[in-house]
């Protein structure tokens, strides 16, 4: 006899809240904001090298809002947010993804262990902080292909989608990010 | 000074307790070239200069009761003044690789960069920021204080509340903000990306937008004079109460919100847009 | 010249794989977005209350926004003013006069559909400005918690700057349920509501005195 298909789980909480969202519940999308903001946030502020990472955080969330309607299920709320976010970085520097040899830093207080009222570097001598400021001072597009493949799993093929270029570019980037990382912490 | 002084409290003219007392400040550390330095003074003056040389030098005076804080590695240094009012005061200069990476705030202080090239964050409180350089990343805010500028970074963002803004040089991707403060923009200007917004300030923009590229000033109530080169290529949309485009005058219906008046410069072909909107205020178009 | 290239079974590979892996997938922002993302939601919302009636007529897109036709205002709750704006006219986006430099003039007409409608009348709605005023009042809450700590010069500053943004709220506002179907108007009302916002969060984020 083969097995009884599974019922249907019951909608959770965020469920519901997607669905409210979707119908234009302001209160509701917070909720979800709350629950995905910290993974959206580290997203921006390693696609930006911390410059500009608030407002690119607003500028997804704001069109996560408007593109909430489209969102069917397909994958997990926050790999679609996720993708939304990538999606809005892309649109709005792509012709600085195009440059050469632009280093930029993490001004982040969060990420370089500041205190938002004293303003002071806290000198930490995690490895992962120097990992973080070494990917800030990528160029932005090896720093493009570093985070969205090695961080946050991204094909190259759809990396090169989601920037218009061809995937044999978006490999020679990462190996660049790779290589100026490797330098850059041996150093 | 010192021996007038020692001559008036002889006469009982100067208090002993009016005496200046400070602690005088010489300390050193290294820093890689494109290392990050942070500093905060919260009252006084602090003045960054750029060198070639791979170290941080800190000199000047700051006043006793103050605290000076300064540390860190090669990576990375970390320093400043702390104290309240006039018992903070700190008088430093402060001299840093010329690519560093800066973050420099002064509470009260006054803030000045010269000669760095390497990316910029600095701001202050009340006081003033002057920044003088080749910093290819300019980022500078103060609420009271003036915001002087004299630089070409492809990423400028200027803030300020009531205070005045004076940017000379060019820019690909900026943005000025004020509330109330004037802002002049002169000998360059936007090339790519132009953002100014005020509320009641004045805006007076002497340069040229590049091919593509787009401009756009927005105030409430500020006077916006535009001073553009006679081979200006770009679409001119303004919408304001009374404007004055190269001698073409309008004056909105006062009982109407103003309605756009374009003029297309050169042709406009370049793609270029430069969009002006002033609720309350006049603007006016020439050519210098 | 000499391609420095990382060979691909070279152990540092590894490594920085396995310390990209150990980042943090997870990083708070130093400030809550919220209320800023919350009012340019709000400030934008579009909700479709009226079926078009006009006949869908071809319009050849306009390069520059202009106002719509008409307007009719809606008043709704205590808390909301909701505005619907209709395009519908046959007028042409612009007028071209040739001036004298030879460069063109142009008067917008403001009796012309929305670019990019098609031709079509697009009714929208937009809520107006009350998460804004609230966004801003809990901002102007902690910034009077954190008043006394700050420099007398930079709290007059603020209190001066925010009287002068008040006022031109006002003003905005007045004109805008004059002449509601006025983009320009919406976009200079919200620059200045945006100021507001950013002028409280830079205050509040300013360092205190210690005493």
């Amino acid at each position: 006899m083969p097995p009884l298909p599974a019922a249907p789980s019951a909608p959770s909480p965020l469920d519901d809240d997607i669905a409210r969202a979707q119908r234009g519940d302001v209160d509701a999308f917070e909720r979800l904001y709350r629950a995905h903001v910290g993974r959206v946030n580290a997203l921006c502020i390693r696609l930006t090298g911390g410059r500009g990472a608030e407002e690119l955080l607003q500028d997804a969330f704001v069109r996560i809002w408007e593109k909430l309607p489209s969102f069917r299920g397909e994958s997990a709320l926050g790999s679609w947010m996720h993708r939304v976010a990538v999606n809005v970085y892309l649109v709005s520097r792509r012709s600085e993804l195009r440059r050469e040899a632009r280093v930029v830093t993490s001004d982040d207080p969060e990420s370089l262990g500041v205190d938002p009222v004293r303003g002071f570097v806290t000198d930490d001598p995690d490895s992962r902080i120097d990992l973080e400021r070494a990917i800030a001072r990528l160029p932005a597009g090896a720093r493009a292909a570093f985070v969205l493949h090695d961080i946050e799993g991204y094909l190259h093929e759809e990396i090169a989608e989601m920037q218009g270029i061809a995937a044999a570019t978006v490999r020679a980037q990462l190996h660049r990010a790779r290589k100026l990382l490797i330098q850059g912490l041996e150093s | 000074m010192r021996l007038r002084l020692l001559v008036m409290l002889a006469c009982g003219v100067v208090p002993l307790a009016s005496l200046p007392a400070q602690q005088k400040i010489d300390r050193r550390l290294p820093l890689d070239p494109n290392g990050m330095f942070k500093f905060f003074v919260s009252s006084g003056s602090v003045r960054v200069v750029g060198w070639d040389v791979d170290s941080i030098v800190v000199t000047g005076t700051i006043s006793a009761k103050s605290q000076f804080y300064f540390g860190g590695g090669r990576q990375g240094v970390k320093g400043g003044v702390e104290g309240d009012g006039v018992e903070a005061m700190a008088d430093l200069t402060v001299k840093v690789p010329r690519r560093a990476r800066l973050w420099v705030r002064g509470g009260e202080a006054d803030v000045r960069v010269d000669g760095t090239s390497g990316p910029l964050d600095c701001g202050s409180a009340s006081g003033t920021v002057r920044i003088n350089g080749t910093a290819q990343e300019i980022t500078a805010e103060t609420m009271g204080g003036d915001l002087v500028v004299q630089a070409s970074p492809d990423y400028l963002r200027l803030k300020t509340a009531t205070g005045r803004v004076e940017f000379t040089g060019g820019s690909e991707d900026g943005a000025i903000a004020t509330v109330s403060g004037r802002v002049t923009v002169r000998d360059g200007g936007f090339t790519r990306r132009g953002r100014i917004e005020t509320v009641t300030g004045d805006v007076r923009y002497e340069g040229s937008i590049g091919a593509g590229g787009a401009l756009a000033v927005d105030t409430h109530a500020g006077h916006v004079d535009l001073v553009l080169p006679r081979s200006t290529n770009a679409s001119l949309v303004v919408t304001a109460a009374v404007s004055d485009l190269f001698g073409m005058r309008s004056m909105a219906d006062p009982a109407r919100a103003p309605r756009a008046v374009v003029q297309e410069l050169g042709g406009a072909t370049s793609g270029a847009t430069i969009t002006v909107r002033s609720f309350k205020g006049r603007v006016t178009a020439a050519s210098p | 010249m000499t391609d420095h290239r990382i060979p691909p079974d070279d152990p540092r590979l590894d490594a920085l794989q396995r310390a990209a892996d150990d980042l943090p997938r997870e990083v708070a922002p130093a400030e809550d977005a919220w209320p800023a993302i919350r009012a340019r939601i709000e400030a934008a919302r579009v909700v479709p209350m009226v079926a078009p009636t006009a006949p869908q007529r071809h319009r050849t897109a306009t390069r520059w926004r202009v106002a719509a036709a008409a307007a009719v205002l809606v008043v709704g709750s205590s808390a909301a003013t909701v505005l619907v704006m209709r395009g519908g006219s046959d007028a042409p986006a612009t007028v071209t006069a040739p001036s004298g430099d030879g460069n063109s003039a142009s008067v917008s007409n403001p009796g012309a559909a929305l670019p990019g409608s098609g031709g079509a009348a697009r009714p929208v709605v937009l809520s107006i400005w009350s998460d804004y005023d609230a966004a801003s009042a809990e901002l102007e809450r902690v910034l009077q918690a954190r008043r006394l700590r700050l420099s007398p010069a930079t709290v007059q500053a603020v209190e001066e700057s925010l009287r002068t943004i008040d006022q031109a709220i006002r003003e905005g506002r007045a004109a805008l349920e004059k002449d509601p179907a006025s983009r320009d108007l919406m976009d200079l009302l919200d620059s200045v509501y945006r100021q507001k916002l950013d002028l409280l969060r830079r205050a509040n984020a300013l360092p205190l005195r210690s005493s």
